[in-house]
């Protein structure tokens, strides 16, 4: 068993290539952090492409969830919805192969090595509940704080876990979350119909921080930057994102983002990144 | 007049964006300061490092600061401590007055 790594999930490669992203993902994971990055995915068609040991130290075959769950995204001036498979997630406890986990989004692209950090603490969870929205200045319509009136959310795009007792109690209490989500969306509020991983974990944190929405001491060592679907994406090159960001006046404004960890929400977007990458 | 106004808004604008830019590299500052010591988080700030720096120059052999969660460590060796922290705190510091610096070369001072 490798000591320390990064766990990918993959579900779906069409309109939106996932397991594309995870490849993209694990290399500048390679790049910054130099960490083995084990994918877990349910794709079958082309799984040859995806062989360990070239891009994945690992690759975890699960079943497809066969979920009907879709999810609307811009892409330019329309929308286009897409199937948003995210089940595995509240598994990686269960699947990771390492002693130590970094569980991130294949849309979260690592800029920088503070990640490494993580492995300095002698927390056994870390997750953030505040994240940067580029934009926020301009479009404070984008900038998602909170699960509801009261929580602030926390963030499932990217959290750290080693295996303790704590943490087995955790991903067991999401488990139970995702089973019995309707209570759980009525019971706290959420209007979205959607099963989503932020809400659950966020659940979850309440739960074992006693039902109290105390301070987060629990937070990584990194800011969670992101982008929306609303927001174009100009470029990626030598660790570099150029954005242009709407205003509320319709125009935009160019926005540049140098080694910083990034979530790029825009995932038709990034998409045409990776293209160009290849 | 109105194309006064007009400039004035322009500026204003051009601001607003370079304070946004600003905006974000003063987070990846706060970003770089971390530091973690014995497992504990620490955000290196000027403060603690005039603390820190006031003990060793007193000749104290035992400190203890708190860390980001407001839980205390004790520090055996604030000498080596201080330096740790100095040098995080440069590096990040050092970082953000080289993007600072591209950035105003770029789209201009705020303060012009």
């Amino acid at each position: 068993m490798h000591d320390k790594g990064v766990l990918l999930h993959a579900h779906g490669t069409h309109p939106i290539n996932y397991v594309q992203q995870a490849i993209f993902c694990a290399q500048q994971i390679q790049e910054h952090l130099q960490l083995p990055v084990a994918l877990v995915t349910s794709e079958t068609t082309g799984v040859k492409k995806y062989p360990e040991g070239r891009h994945f130290s690992h690759v975890i075959r699960v079943k497809p969830s066969n979920t009907k769950q879709k999810r609307k995204f811009l892409d330019g001036e329309t929308y286009k919805q897409v199937t948003w498979d995210n089940h595995s997630r509240i598994d990686s406890y269960d699947l990771t192969p390492f002693k130590e986990t970094i569980v991130m989004d294949t849309d979260l692209i690592v800029g920088n090595s503070n990640l490494l950090k993580c492995f300095d603490s002698n927390k056994d969870f870390l997750i953030n509940n505040e994240s940067i929205y580029v934009n926020a200045k301009h479009r404070k319509d984008l900038r998602i704080q909170y699960m509801n009136n009261f929580i602030k959310m926390y963030w499932a795009t990217c959290f750290y876990f080693k295996k303790t007792k704590w943490t087995k109690e955790f991903f067991e209490l999401l488990k139970h979350i995702k089973l019995n989500y309707e209570f759980y969306r009525f019971a706290y509020n959420i209007v979205e119909t959607k099963y989503r991983n932020d809400y659950a974990f966020t659940i979850a944190m309440h739960i074992m921080n006693n039902f109290t929405a105390r301070p987060n001491d629990r937070s990584l060592p990194i800011k969670l930057f992101y982008v929306t679907d609303q927001d174009k994406v100009i470029s990626y090159k030598d660790f570099e994102w150029k954005f242009a960001l709407p205003k509320d006046d319709g125009t935009f404004f160019r926005c540049n983002v140098k080694q910083s960890n990034m979530h790029v929400m825009n995932k038709f977007a990034l998409d045409r990144i990776i293209n160009e990458h290849k | 007049m109105e194309s006064k106004i007009s400039k004035i808004l322009d500026h204003a604008d051009k601001l607003s964006v370079i304070e946004n830019q600003k905006e974000i590299l003063l987070r990846q500052f706060e970003e770089d300061s971390v530091f973690y010591f014995h497992g504990q988080q620490i955000t290196v700030t000027p403060t603690l490092i005039a603390t820190v720096k006031s003990y060793v120059d007193l000749n104290r052999q035992v400190i203890t600061v708190l860390d980001d969660f407001k839980t205390p460590i004790g520090v055996g060796n604030p000498e080596e401590f201080l330096m740790k922290i100095s040098n995080t705190y440069q590096i990040a510091i050092g970082r953000y007055e080289t993007e600072y610096k591209k950035l105003i070369k770029q789209r201009g001072n705020l303060d012009a």
